[in-house]
């Protein structure tokens, strides 16, 4: 039973970790060069630090994207509001909703920008990835490499809003099996040194009779 | 290190100590599972203590630079992550392990003669952590955090003529503010942890007393050997004690796992609106408690109108003061308790966990119906209390443990 729930949790532990551990750095190089190119010129990623992004990403990567160089007055001018910053908005909507997201743009006439959206209908941004989506159309590009940038810039932002979790990852499996091993370790101990006393010899202390 | 225990010992009640509460304590041999939750509730106490002062050393209580506070925390202090998690995990950590831990007393009649004081200070405690974890929720100035304690604060004014100037006291300031995080950072650090530790030092002491109680309801003083020590009882130390690090141990994989791998809690310790930072202007569409607020919450909004909404959010878990002279039942145990006692329990566990569900989701007539079958339910667990505990048949209870 012991060991049947040891192999359960070493499962699910490590079969959770093994998506993150397996991940491929260069997705998240891909991603934030998407991010740099389509999203920096109006969206901040105000706690993204440079320093941090270059050591978890590996070297030198990027440009300073926690601040945007779109003035405020202009940006309220064109859309009505100051688009937000995108540090923690994976957290807030999660992946899947974002990918659905940048998805889900479509063309319509009546929008100032000539795109609307199926997930927030007459959401005030533009489709920032129509340039590429006419790149498929004249047969420059094709559709999975729009797939895979969305895919990506996701993954980023996945990324940004909690950088930790490459951390976290790792770190947790070690805590996990260095727990596993304390256990086995006491069981044994236990055994050997404590329930060998004669009130209590029959080793299960529980189902002893008086 | 024998003489120095000795000199201790000549002055400072320390081997007497010892052998009162450790090794010469002496616990029913049966304890099974749901014993463990007492000292898991201690680790996680620990816990939080120590990860929380980690976190006040990096936090700034003010309305400008919470939520960045947090957020740097979470990136650019080493391991700050990791103590965040640690708190956030530990505190939904800790009611699961608390409502476990009350279950296990319904489930036993732990609550009965003579142990209806630990019973009290397990409540008072409990009273004192959802005010401590109440209070808790605001420090990130996440959107829920807010506009929860917004709402929160805002019961005070359904109150008749004091009302007003109530919630003004309360929070500070006319609307939750700089002054409400400050006083409620205080307070969530400084008062209510102490006062947590200093009733759980008595609510330890009252159950030394008295002793544990066990799944058979048995007591255990009343067949002793020629040491005056009881027969069906072990001494606390060493069994106990390696049984519940064992069983700690075991907990901490489960903790462990979650801190590392699941810290949102699928968005239940965690919630995702609460990563935007609070806004005056925008308010939520569903301004839901965190899951363990949430059956209360869902009394409150089961009821039309405010001030008794607030009567019954305040007695449903008063309730539990009275329920040592509610039950009337001639015996402890769940397993010698009559067939209405046992309906009533699962009636309740049912009902408790439905409402904790229903007040995390936005209202709908069939759901504010269930909402309102679910509160007469919960309240009639304890009010009918008195009537099917003397009514039902129950069993005979054997003399001592291990017998039939």
């Amino acid at each position: 039973m012991n060991r049947f729930f040891f192999v359960l949790l070493f499962m699910i532990v490590f079969s959770s970790s093994y998506g993150w551990m397996g991940r491929n750095i260069t997705l998240l190089q891909h991603g934030e060069r998407v991010f740099e190119t389509y999203c920096s010129g109006c969206h901040a990623l105000e706690y993204l630090s440079l320093e941090r992004m270059q050591r978890d990403l590996g070297g030198p990567v990027g440009h300073d994207l926690s601040q945007v160089s779109l003035p405020k007055s202009d940006a309220i001018h064109w859309f009505g509001r100051m688009p937000p910053d995108l540090s923690l908005i994976a957290r807030v909507r999660g992946a899947s909703w974002l990918s659905a997201y940048l998805k889900g743009f479509y063309a319509d006439a009546h929008r100032p920008f000539g795109a609307n959206n199926t997930l927030i209908p007459n959401v005030a941004m533009p489709n920032v990835f129509a340039p590429m989506t006419d790149d498929v159309r004249i047969g420059v590009l094709r559709q999975q490499d729009v797939d895979a940038a969305i895919h990506d810039v996701v993954l980023f932002l996945v990324y940004v809003a909690e950088p930790a979790a490459l951390e976290r990852y790792r770190m947790g499996g070690f805590v996990i099996l260095w727990l596993c091993f304390m256990v086995l370790f006491l069981r044994l101990w236990i055994k050997s040194h404590i329930f060998k006393h004669e009130t209590v010899k029959c080793g299960k202390i529980l189902t002893c009779d008086p | 290190m024998n003489k120095i225990v000795t000199w201790i010992d000549a002055r400072f009640p320390l081997l007497s100590t010892w052998k009162r509460y450790a090794s010469e304590y002496y616990v029913p041999k049966n304890l099974n599972v749901y014993y463990y939750f007492g000292i898991f509730a201690l680790v996680l106490l620990g816990n939080q203590l120590l990860s929380g002062l980690w976190l006040a050393f990096f936090y700034t209580p003010s309305v400008q630079d919470a939520f960045h506070s947090i957020e740097s925390m979470m990136r650019d202090v080493p391991y700050g992550w990791l103590f965040r998690y640690l708190h956030s995990t530990g505190a939904s950590g800790f009611f699961i392990v608390l409502y476990s831990h009350i279950f296990r007393g319904l489930l036993y009649g732990s609550y009965q003669q003579p142990r209806e004081l630990v019973w009290l200070l397990g409540v008072v405690l409990f009273f004192l952590l959802v005010l401590e974890a109440f209070f808790g929720y605001l420090l990130p100035w996440g959107q829920l955090s807010y506009w929860g304690a917004q709402v929160m604060t805002s019961l005070f004014s359904a109150l008749p003529y004091v009302g007003d100037t109530l919630v003004l006291w309360v929070r500070g300031d006319d609307m939750v503010g700089n002054a409400t995080l400050h006083r409620f950072f205080a307070l969530h650090v400084i008062a209510l942890p102490m006062l947590v530790m200093f009733f759980v030092y008595l609510h330890l002491v009252a159950l030394h007393k008295v002793g544990s109680n066990n799944p058979q309801g048995i007591d255990i003083t009343l067949y002793r050997d020629e040491f005056g020590h009881p027969l069906d009882g072990i001494p606390f130390y060493p069994y106990y004690v390696v049984k519940d690090l064992m069983a700690v141990m075991i907990f901490l994989l489960l903790f462990f796992s979650m801190v590392f791998f699941f810290p949102d809690g699928g968005g239940y310790f965690l919630e995702a609106q609460n990563f935007l930072p609070a806004n005056v202007l925008e308010t939520p569409d569903l301004i839901s408690p965190l899951w363990y607020m949430a059956p209360f919450y869902a009394m409150l909004r089961a009821i039309p109108d405010k001030l008794a909404g607030i009567f019954v959010l305040l007695s449903a878990p008063m309730m539990m003061v009275w329920l040592p002279w509610l039950d009337n039942s001639p015996v402890r145990a769940m397993r010698y308790k009559g067939i209405y006692s046992k309906i009533a329990l699962l009636a309740f566990v049912v009902v408790f966990v439905m409402l904790g569900y229903l007040g995390m989701l936005a209202i709908t007539p069939a759901r504010l119906y269930w909402a309102r079958t679910g509160t007469v339910v919960y309240f009639a667990y304890f009010l009918l209390m008195p009537v099917y505990t003397r009514r039902e048949r129950t069993h005979r209870v054997p003399e001592r443990i291990g017998m039939r």
